[in-house]
């Protein structure tokens, strides 16, 4: 992304594994997208359903809609590790351990780090940490025997190790959600204050209550989340093949070119 | 980019360094293991290091399962962060919209 961004550690830029996070979806995203959207069809329908409790005003239908979403979130984590576990065995040529053995460690230790991102947030390094661990959990225990308080500890390590490099990478993504989210608003904008009164000749009033109601904008965050979130699911493989790679000196860029035929 | 050469063969260029050691090594020096390089020191070392965490295996266990039996306490909280969230939301103008 911006090669100045190198930091001391290495000579490699610190944005370098989202470029090739772009470069990968573009590539192969038809191979992980079908996994990705098992993956988050129960998050969205108890999302969506959860809004719609919001917008109606049905404080006691909350706690089931909470519980539902709570529920499809290990779902989402499960099928995610599988979207990761697939990417990992083609960047690394080997398909790692096996996946239901692993998976009981990985979503133990992506609820540590929903813990520390969600509610250790107003601390701010918590959710740095969390992050971090979130996304590379099921590439760093499938990768090699570690056990989950091993892989936690790789993770808050690197984290430690290279926090200017973590911080660059969360500002980057930071940056590129509110532009995306700056973006929609515009278009949203665009749609009804010039395309429909001018040049389709159509009221807008309805369409505009709409769009800037709360449950409509509350949507659209939570769809421009799921691309986000797509992107970190699989930049977290990436990023920590980049750790790896840049440690046994294998080229990742050479990988990439490689898979990419 | 310097092109670095092998600590035992100077005359051949490296291939990465091993993560022990942190020394520059060619094919014929490195030994791949858990999807890293290492030298020939450098997994003597490894070998010394696991033998010498051998005796917290039974501390490791007992982590684990503390991670694994944590989880239903998180889910609960996760569960608990959605209901303040959404609630919050509800309670800032959920219902105007």
């Amino acid at each position: 992304m911006n090669s100045f961004l190198a930091d001391k550690t290495s000579n490699s830029p610190a944005l370098r594994p989202l470029d090739d996070t772009v470069e990968y979806i573009r590539a192969n995203g038809a191979r992980v997208v079908p996994l990705y959207i098992v993956a988050v069809a129960p998050t969205t329908m108890a999302t969506l359903m959860l809004l719609d409790t919001v917008s109606t005003g049905m404080y006691s239908a909350l706690p089931e809609g909470c519980m539902l979403l709570a529920v499809a979130t290990l779902w989402k984590w499960a099928w995610g590790s599988a979207v990761q576990a697939r990417i990992q065995a083609a960047l690394s040529g080997r398909s790692g351990a096996p996946l239901p053995g692993r998976m009981t460690y990985i979503i133990a230790l992506k609820l540590v780090a929903s813990m520390a991102m969600l509610w250790g947030s107003f601390l701010v390094l918590p959710a740095i940490y969390g992050f971090f661990l979130s996304g590379m959990a099921a590439p760093i225990l499938l990768d090699s025997g570690r056990s989950a308080l091993e892989g936690a500890q790789w993770a808050i390590r690197w984290v430690g190790d290279s926090m200017n490099r973590a911080l660059k990478i969360i500002s980057a993504v930071s940056i590129l959600f509110l532009v995306a989210y700056l973006g929609v608003t515009l278009l949203q904008l665009m749609i009804t204050h010039t395309v429909m009164p001018s040049l389709l000749g159509m009221d807008p009033t309805e369409l505009s209550l709409t769009i800037w109601g709360w449950a409509w904008q509350m949507a659209v965050l939570y769809m421009l989340f799921l691309v986000f979130d797509f992107f970190w699911m699989v930049a977290s493989v990436l990023l920590y093949h980049d750790i790896q790679s840049r440690r046994a000196g294998v080229d990742l860029g050479q990988r990439l070119t490689t898979l990419g035929g | 980019m310097e092109l670095r050469y092998c600590v035992n063969h100077p005359e051949r260029p490296a291939i990465g360094e091993c993560v022990i050691t942190k020394k520059p090594i060619c094919p014929e020096c490195s030994t791949r293991y858990e999807g890293v390089n290492y030298s020939r020191e450098g997994l003597a070392e490894l070998k010394r290091r696991r033998a010498r965490n051998t005796g917290l295996g039974f501390w490791n266990k007992v982590a684990n399962m503390a991670m694994v039996a944590q989880a239903p306490v998180s889910l609960f909280l996760l569960y608990q962060y959605y209901l303040y969230i959404f609630t919050a939301i509800l309670n800032m103008g959920g219902k105007s919209g």
